[in-house]
């Protein structure tokens, strides 16, 4: 369910008009929040070797400071008992900007 | 004697560990990412070593530091030289690191000294005590080989109700290999008789065929794009990042055809003129069956082959046991059976029948060393390394990641430190320790980032260093954010009880900026064009104290006047709220029902105050006034009363003002009229509140016991939990003496009651009696009543306790005067 809001929530970015659609899209959000879902968008942070919360497939020569350049899948995580805990690992492409 | 237990399937592709537990089996998840896999790839990468998935994530662009399919060179004399540091490493040390790191997904704190790794059929001596030994590097004192055709067969043999005789085939077909054997119990065990294998056979090569033989082809032909395999395959190739993400669409269009007759490979596409297109391109299993037929009827070859050279046929064999996530694919099992003429047997999940095989054996096999117990990180015996480690690093940050340094005085020579975040999100690899070493560590936003630090010596085993973990709270957590003051409520009806209460939105000393969503329903209907307004009316102060008596800091009236259709009851009305870091208050109120949006930032130092909720407050206030008069003078505490007299004065003065203001008042007599509200409603609540106090308290505790008794004598887990919910934090909201939350508690509890009876066919029955003995005068309908009575009678003979309820609610609801109070004007949003 998280994967697929997550997908609505890439398509209808760009077309500001369908505020109605996109309102139902955050409270689908919501509602996986909280029930202790946290679903991150990794799109554009650096992406290094020590990030186990993604899954990349490194696009290009994989040389010098890489970025997050398309996400497929969000990263995400449960929180229970005060306890976070990745259940998710974001599938991404890295590659240079 | 002990047994076991643990389980390795150390394989070519993806490794795993699992446990036996008196007849259970228990895989264990990486920690980091929590899949039960561990891809058997190590990476060198500078100062780093990284193993399994982020490993496999360099193969393709750093070949030559990345290492997999090591496991086919276990026992030869080769070994492998690594640029990044400069020396040579062998196919053992390389199995060690990733059993090393199997180790790590043990979370229940045992350090397993004996275990079962599994071994291909093919291996020989050499290779099986190679296997060994990498297992003993690892720090196993005992290591029990176990072949993988027979471990599967040992997980379906467990989990069949008949047991396997004679011989059967295995064959494991995974994400990038394929083997077969034929299994044989010889004198009550089992035997491997012969295999076959292709080391280039698997899922991938599927994905692959997915992507080049269905999707270019549309594309080129639908979009005109020529040389598309070759743009995106070539690594310079204008499409090369889309060939990436295919690739992975493809496995999942492939795992849904393995379930459904169609998949949707959905992406988006930039054709050779800029133009974008999405891209929905539907899938037939019969297409994808179409193209790795060959490579199927290719493993079957095999399987002949096999049969052939040691003089058997098909028929010899019993069944065919599947194994490896390939076979899931229903051609695999299709083909099988058709070319075969014998029963596949898909019983257990193939990606991990071979570890869960290697721990049922292990699960039998006697120990002859002892498992040792670790508590976190060390194990539990006394620090006798000598090693200090002083840590330094920001305790609180608004960064992404965050420098982190640590001291390390008397670690052995050769000796690797290793940093994880508890949550499974980051990980340093292993890296060599020095006397200073840093890290940049990466932060999870908005919480409170655990990490732990780990120290092994030469051979990578863990040394009993204790090292306290590193704690790192990330954004709202940081220092610098401001804590609210006071709780932050909404104000809400409850209809039930006649007046309206503060629902928390924000507890107090939650750090700004905050942000929070929630629906509510209407408790009642809006007329378009009426007086009638929506009040959201946002208050600070205690969420345990009446709204009279806290501060309104932003509300927002939505008029009859403003509205373009009636507001039906219940409808959901969408509600945000923020408070910045500056204090700025915004609600945002969205009605789905006339598609309107409300918006209003409130600045703080501008008070807000609505005449028409004061006039509705004074109102209700004066009535509570009036009651508690009323009340005190029956029992005769004439001095006490004064107080409440005087209010009830001051509020029926305050009325009159109130009477006189327009709603577009400009003077500041409104906020002089709510100042003193607000202090009215302080003295009501404080009056008389002590003796009213013991009796809510005796009535609390009172229906506590019942709830209790009740629940012992049916239990009901569902409503035990919305007991324990109910009665939660009782401590704390029993010392602010507040009255209206006691009242919310025991009308919660009263409600809490009623859930548990009503299914108690006695008591909804005394309660039905009750009803139908009253006066035919006292109901609005008395046809409708007597047509109720008769009912009931009948449900009463049945013994039906929700009948009875049913018709008990619809006799109340014919009741003349079941309401002693006006209706309560309100805010509008549900409780």
């Amino acid at each position: 369910m998280a994967n697929l809001v997550f997908e609505l929530e890439k398509k209808f970015q760009p077309n500001d008009q369908q505020a109605g659609a996109k309102r139902i899209i955050t409270k689908m959000s919501q509602l996986l929040e909280e029930e202790g879902l946290m679903i991150l968008n990794p799109l554009g942070e650096a992406f290094t070797e020590t990030r186990t919360d993604v899954e990349a497939t490194i696009v290009g020569d994989g040389k010098g400071k890489l970025l997050i350049t398309d996400v497929i899948k969000p990263v995400i995580y449960n929180r229970q008992d005060g306890k976070n805990m990745l259940v998710q690992r974001g599938v991404v492409l890295a590659g240079n900007k | 004697m002990a047994t076991i237990n643990f389980g390795i399937d150390l394989g070519t592709t993806n490794s795993l560990i699992a446990r036996a537990n008196n007849g259970t089996i228990e895989i264990f998840n990486n920690p980091a990412g929590f899949k039960e896999t561990l891809p058997s790839v190590v990476a060198f990468r500078k100062e780093r070593i990284l193993i399994g998935d982020k490993a496999r994530e360099y193969v393709e662009k750093d070949p030559r530091n990345v290492f997999a399919g090591f496991k086919r060179k276990m026992g030869t004399g080769e070994s492998f030289f690594v640029p990044n540091t400069g020396n040579f490493i062998t196919p053992i040390q390389l199995s060690t690191l990733v059993l090393q790191e199997l180790k790590n997904f043990v979370y229940t704190g045992e350090m397993p000294a004996s275990v079962v790794i599994t071994i291909p059929a093919s291996f020989d001596t050499v290779q099986s005590n190679a296997t060994k030994e990498a297992g003993y590097a690892a720090g196993f004192k005992e290591v029990v080989l176990l072949q993988e055709p027979i471990a599967a067969s040992l997980a379906f043999a467990n989990k069949a109700s008949d047991e396997l005789l004679g011989q059967w085939l295995v064959y494991d077909l995974g994400g990038g290999t394929f083997d077969v054997a034929i299994i044989k119990i010889v004198n009550e065990e089992m035997k491997v008789v012969d295999h076959e294998g292709d080391n280039f056979l698997g899922g991938l090569d599927f994905d692959s065929l997915i992507v080049t033989k269905i999707v270019i082809p549309y594309l080129e032909e639908q979009y005109k794009v020529s040389d598309l395999a070759l743009k995106m395959q070539s690594a310079r190739g204008a499409y090369n990042k889309l060939y990436f993400k295919l690739l992975y669409k493809a496995e999942e269009a492939k795992i849904t055809l393995s379930n459904q007759p169609v998949a949707d490979i959905e992406f988006e596409f930039t054709d050779e003129s800029g133009d974008d297109h999405e891209v929905i391109l539907p899938v037939k299993r019969s297409q994808f069956e179409d193209i790795i037929r060959d490579r199927i009827e290719y493993s079957i070859d095999f399987i002949n082959k096999l049969l052939q050279q040691n003089n058997l046929t098909a028929a010899d064999m019993r069944e065919t046991v599947l194994v490896g996530g390939s076979t899931y694919i229903p051609l695999v099992r299709e083909l099988l059976k058709q070319r075969l003429q014998i029963p596949v047997n898909a019983g257990i999940n193939p990606t991990t029948a071979v570890a869960i095989g290697a721990a049922y054996y292990a699960g039998s096999k006697t120990s002859y060393v002892q498992a040792v117990a670790t508590t976190g990180g060390a194990t539990a015996e006394a620090d006798t390394t000598g090693i200090h480690v002083k840590m330094a690093y920001q305790k609180n940050s608004r960064e992404q990641d965050e420098y982190f340094t640590a001291v390390i005085d008397g670690a052995p020579d050769g000796g690797k430190y290793r940093i994880t975040r508890e949550d499974g999100g980051y990980d340093s690899g292993i890296k060599p320790v020095k006397q200073r070493i840093s890290e940049m560590l990466i932060l999870l936003p908005g919480t409170v980032n655990i990490f732990k630090l780990k120290l092994y010596d030469a051979e990578q085993k863990l040394l009993p260093v204790n090292i306290a973990d590193i704690v790192i709270s990330q954004g709202k957590f940081s220092i610098y954010g401001q804590p609210l003051p006071n709780d932050i409520c909404l104000e809400v009806d409850d209809t039930e009880n006649n007046i309206t209460q503060l629902e928390v939105i924000f507890e107090k000393n939650a750090l700004l900026p905050l942000k929070k969503n929630i629906t509510k329903t209407l408790s009642r209907s809006i007329t378009k064009g009426s007086k009638d307004a929506l009040l959201i009316n946002v208050m600070e102060g205690s969420r345990y104290a009446s709204p009279q008596s806290n501060l309104p800091i932003g509300i927002i009236a939505i008029k009859g006047t403003d509205l373009t259709a009636d507001l039906v009851k219940g409808c959901d009305i969408d509600l945000s709220f923020e408070i910045s870091e500056s204090r700025d208050v915004t609600i945002t109120a969205y009605i789905g029902m006339i598609d309107k949006e409300y918006r209003h930032v409130f600045n703080p130092t501008v008070r807000t105050v609505n005449i028409t909720r004061l006039t509705e407050e004074a109102g209700y206030l004066l009535r509570v006034a009036q009651r508690g008069l009323d009340e005190m003078v029956r029992t005769e505490q004439y001095e006490q009363s004064t107080v409440l007299h005087d209010a009830v004065t001051a509020l029926e003065e305050m009325q009159k003002k109130l009477a006189r203001l327009t709603d577009d008042d400009v003077t500041d007599v409104k906020y002089q009229l709510d100042d003193q509200k607000r202090k009215l409603a302080l003295i009501i609540d404080a009056a008389g509140k002590d003796q009213r106090t013991i009796q809510l308290k005796e009535r609390y505790f009172w229906l506590k016991h019942v709830c209790n008794s009740l629940l012992a004598a049916a239990p009901n887990p569902a409503l035990a939990r919305r007991y324990t919910e109910v009665t939660a934090n009782e401590q704390e909201w029993l010392a602010t003496g507040s009255t209206t939350y006691l009242k919310r508690k025991i009308d919660e509890l009263e409600n809490l009651n009623w859930q548990i009876r009503r299914k108690d066919v006695e008591y909804v029955t005394q309660l039905y009696l009750y009803y139908a003995m009253k006066p035919l005068e006292e109901y609005r309908d008395a046809k409708r009543m007597k047509e109720l009575r008769k009912r009931g009678d009948e449900a009463l003979e049945r013994k039906n306790a929700d009948e009875i309820t049913g018709i008990v609610y619809q006799m109340y609801e014919l009741l003349i005067n079941k309401h002693d109070e006006e209706p309560l004007e309100g805010t509008g949003l549900r409780g």
